[in-house]
């Protein structure tokens, strides 16, 4: 009998420990979450049911550790060769269980990224905040702070506008920042984080690379509010919400590298936020092969098993089709980010017009099988039962995130056409 | 009636009491619906239920068939049906769910009257009542390991079967999927099996002994739709009960439940429309104040969704009519049918790629319950999955068109 595990990885540049945090995410996935998760949207608020699970994950087993020097308690991903394919497999796991808490899970590594990993370790900001995460059994999140009211993805538009829009600023006062400014839509906001890494300018208006700064916040400075979370179409385990900095002071030292480096950097972000997308698809799709198989093997058509059919065959066939070629590109993908001294710098143009190309082709792929799907399984693909129905509305916004497709579009158009005014 | 001037239908299609339906239910999605929503969400008690019988009972949208002594034109029937079906998912493609099986109900009964059949008393006094009759489609679907499958279903199986016994006609159905509201249904239209395989299609009362409604499964849309398995254990029905048999009955049920289903796709896509209108009228794009709508590549997408709703809003008036005709006289059955089920499914896939592509340009928004559209985006794709199962609409097709004989 064919599994889930049936479909190929580039098995040559995989990391030494791929096997084992692959185990221990799917056990993790099997007996904390897959008996669960068809109450989560109801738990979008409370996160009753979702935090116990998060706790295990992040906590107990100490996965919010991985990016932070060893020597400060972390794992130390942020200065190994497999970062991108070992971040690949385990958000590829638990998006296999529920893409929300991937997100959630994911994204707590997005700003610290930005000073956790090599070639440009922020030391004393790991110093910092690695108590904050690896001191703990507790879960602790963090989130990126970038998208505004105004202009929405305008802020990671940021090869044509760079951060021009940005609305949030950060004036120096003698050695603190005073940062005012309003944030939509992080993840791990509605009151989750603990860290914030907040896109602000320094001279609102400017197209000046150098005016472009990441700053860390915690969440409980003096000044911060947040709003609850938003209530959507899915995603219950990722809390979305309003941010309001109101003359919040944080040390100077807080910015994460300073003028014209935080956009280098950030650049960074945006590949790995492309990466990590397209390893929800993988794992969203996987999980729907699974299911898929389960109930074409055992649900009668003409007299024989659904996936008998020969029409019938011929849309399985197209879902397995594209996961194969879309968990393929997705590790290579992540090799490119592994190697840039093969690829390229991670927060090139190139890189993160590649990125782009794979994430929104993943992402568009991906959802019209799943829209196969729930058709093909009739009335049961609409009920929660089957839990397809809950991939196909946590993964749309996959699709829509960073920028959404027209950003996409136009970043991979401007990189291999040489577009100029997009 | 909303945006006639955008997306046209022939004018001769419609009726002046069409029109002056469609500007009732225009009142009523405002009402009841709309202005309540922000507040309510998709509470069933609090909104859906009470709009459900403003509709039904107050509109009167129950009593189109017995209010006029029997003196109802049927031919304008299908046109009144969609255009309803439309309206109604404007403001909530549940309640307009609920209503095209009503409306098949209503149908059956208009039916009847020329072929002589007798629907009983008491299902037609209860559409008279103050209270909203759910009416709640049994469908066949795919079955289980060892069920016959039927060559006329296309391979499908039914989920009921009707024996008789010492001249009392038994039904029985385990685990019984319909297409809405089986927990809360007055009635189940049921498309069962005889001991012969024959298609019957028969009523059965909510309150028949044997009727077992399970719990409200959770859905990914459709809130009006509180659907549940039900048990048919050796329910009992008269003879009055059983409206029709053979295979004329069969396609005239599926070609109105297909152009009102398709209906309220169409609706929940106009609704859309307009969400979506809103939205590129008062977003920037680039950060130079650009209006988004005024950016070529929003606008390119934009004209591609406007050329799909045209299409779709012109097709679904077209089943509208072409029941209509077939009613007459003036069509072919079997072309008819395979018009609708043809344009049902070419809607529904207008209705799902649109809507989609509406979130993607509405991004995290088009995602947020707030601003209504992905209410939209969940419902439809419920209701497809539900009207339109598998591959078998393709095998119908294929069989009208290139004559395929033995799928």
């Amino acid at each position: 009998m064919r599994t889930l595990d049936d479909f190929s990885r580039p098995v040559e540049y995989l990391s030494p420990l791929d096997k084992y945090l692959g185990m221990i995410v799917r056990d993790w996935a099997e007996k904390h979450v897959i008996p669960y998760r068809r109450s989560f949207d109801e738990d979008w608020q409370e996160h009753e049911l979702i935090e116990p699970a998060f706790k295990r994950l992040m906590g107990e087993l100490g996965f919010q550790r991985i990016l932070f020097p060893e020597d400060l308690g972390g794992w130390g991903l942020g200065h190994s060769d497999y970062l991108g394919t070992g971040a690949f497999r385990i958000l590829e796991e638990v998006a296999r269980a529920d893409s929300g808490m991937a997100v959630a899970f994911g994204v707590i590594f997005w700003p610290l990224l930005m000073i956790c990993v090599e070639p440009h370790v922020n030391r004393r900001l790991c110093e910092e905040f690695a108590p904050m995460f690896c001191g703990t059994s507790e879960p602790v999140f963090a989130a990126n702070a970038m998208t505004e009211p105004q202009g929405g993805a305008d802020i990671e538009n940021l090869e044509v506008l760079k951060g021009s829009t940005i609305q949030t600023t950060a004036r120096l006062e003698g050695d603190e920042w005073v940062i005012n400014g309003h944030k939509l839509w992080p993840t791990n906001s509605g009151g989750v984080a603990r860290l914030f890494g907040v896109v602000c300018t320094t001279n609102p208006g400017s197209t000046d690379p150098n005016d472009f700064a990441f700053i860390f916040v915690p969440a409980d400075t003096p000044g911060v509010t947040q709003s609850p979370p938003y209530q959507k179409a899915g995603m219950a385990a990722d809390k979305n919400g309003d941010i309001w900095l109101e003359n919040v002071r944080v040390p100077s030292w807080y910015r994460a590298h300073g003028p014209g480096d935080d956009l280098k950097y950030f650049k960074e972000v945006i590949s790995f936020g492309n990466m990590g997308s397209v390893a929800f698809v993988c794992g969203v799709m996987l999980n729907v092969y699974e299911i898929l198989y389960d109930y074409c093997s055992n649900t009668y058509f003409r007299g024989k098993p659904l996936k008998e059919n020969d029409d019938v065959a011929g849309v399985l066939a197209d879902i397995a089709s594209s996961l194969q070629v879309i968990r393929l590109t997705g590790y290579q993908l992540a090799r490119m980010l592994d190697r840039p001294d093969l690829y390229g710098d991670r927060w090139s143009n190139e890189i993160v017009a590649k990125g782009r190309a794979i994430k929104y082709f993943a992402c568009d792929r991906a959802l019209e099988e799943l829209g196969k799907a729930v058709k093909l399984m009739g009335a049961c693909g609409s009920d929660r039962v089957c839990d397809v129905e809950k991939h196909w509305r946590d993964l749309k916004i996959v699709q829509l995130w960073m920028g959404g497709k027209q950003l996409c579009q136009m970043e991979v158009a401007r990189w291999f056409f040489d577009c100029e005014t997009l | 009636m909303r945006h006639l001037d955008v997306f046209p239908v022939p004018r001769e299609w419609l009726s002046e009491s069409d029109i002056a339906l469609s500007e009732t239910i225009e009142n009523w999605a405002e009402k009841e619906v709309i202005q309540k929503r922000l507040s309510l969400r998709e509470s069933y008690d609090s909104l859906l239920l009470p709009a459900m019988k403003s509709l039904f009972c107050d509109v009167g949208l129950q009593k189109i068939v017995v209010s006029e002594d029997g003196e109802y034109d049927k031919a304008a029937y299908p046109i009144t049906a969609v255009l309803a079906c439309e309206h109604t998912a404007m403001a909530d493609t549940g309640i307009s769910a609920l209503l095209s099986n009503l409306l098949v109900f209503e149908y059956l009964i208009l039916w009847s009257r020329d072929c002589g059949c007798k629907i009983p008393d008491e299902l037609l006094k209860i559409l008279e009542k103050e209270k909203p009759v759910i009416c709640s489609l049994v469908l066949p679907m795919y079955g289980r390991k060892g069920q016959k499958p039927q060559k006329r279903l296309n391979g499908l199986c039914y989920q009921v079967e009707i024996q008789t016994e010492n001249s009392g006609f038994f039904v029985t159905g385990s685990g019984v999927r319909p297409q809405v509201s089986g927990h809360d249904a007055s009635v189940y239209l049921v498309l069962a099996g005889d001991n012969n395989g024959e298609p019957v299609l028969l009523v059965v009362p909510r309150e028949a002994r044997g009727v077992l409604p399970g719990e409200p499964l959770k859905s990914t849309g459709l809130a009006a739709s509180r659907n549940a398995d039900v048990d048919f254990n050796d329910v009992e029905i008269g003879e009055e009960y059983i409206v029709a048999r053979g295979d004329e009955y069969l396609s005239h049920l599926q070609n109105l439940y297909y152009a009102t289903s398709a209906a309220a796709a169409l609706g929940a896509v106009l609704a859309c429309f307009d969400i979506h209108r809103e939205w590129g009228n008062t977003r920037v794009i680039k950060g130079k104040r650009n209006i988004f709508k005024e950016n070529p590549l929003v606008a390119s997408l934009m004209g591609t969704i406007a050329s799909r709703i045209a299409s779709a809003r012109f097709l679904v008036y077209g089943m509208g009519k072409m029941i209509a005709d077939l009613l007459h006289g003036k069509l072919p059955a079997a072309s008819a049918s395979f018009f609708i089920s043809a344009a049902t499914a070419h809607v529904f896939e207008i209705a799902t790629t649109c809507v989609d592509n509406m979130m993607e340009h509405m991004a995290s928004a088009g995602y947020a319950t707030e601003w209504n559209l992905e209410r939209y985006w969940r419902d439809i794709k419920t209701l497809e999955s539900y009207v339109l199962p598998g591959t078998v609409l393709n095998m119908r097709a294929a069989s009208h068109s290139y004559g395929v004989k033995n799928l």
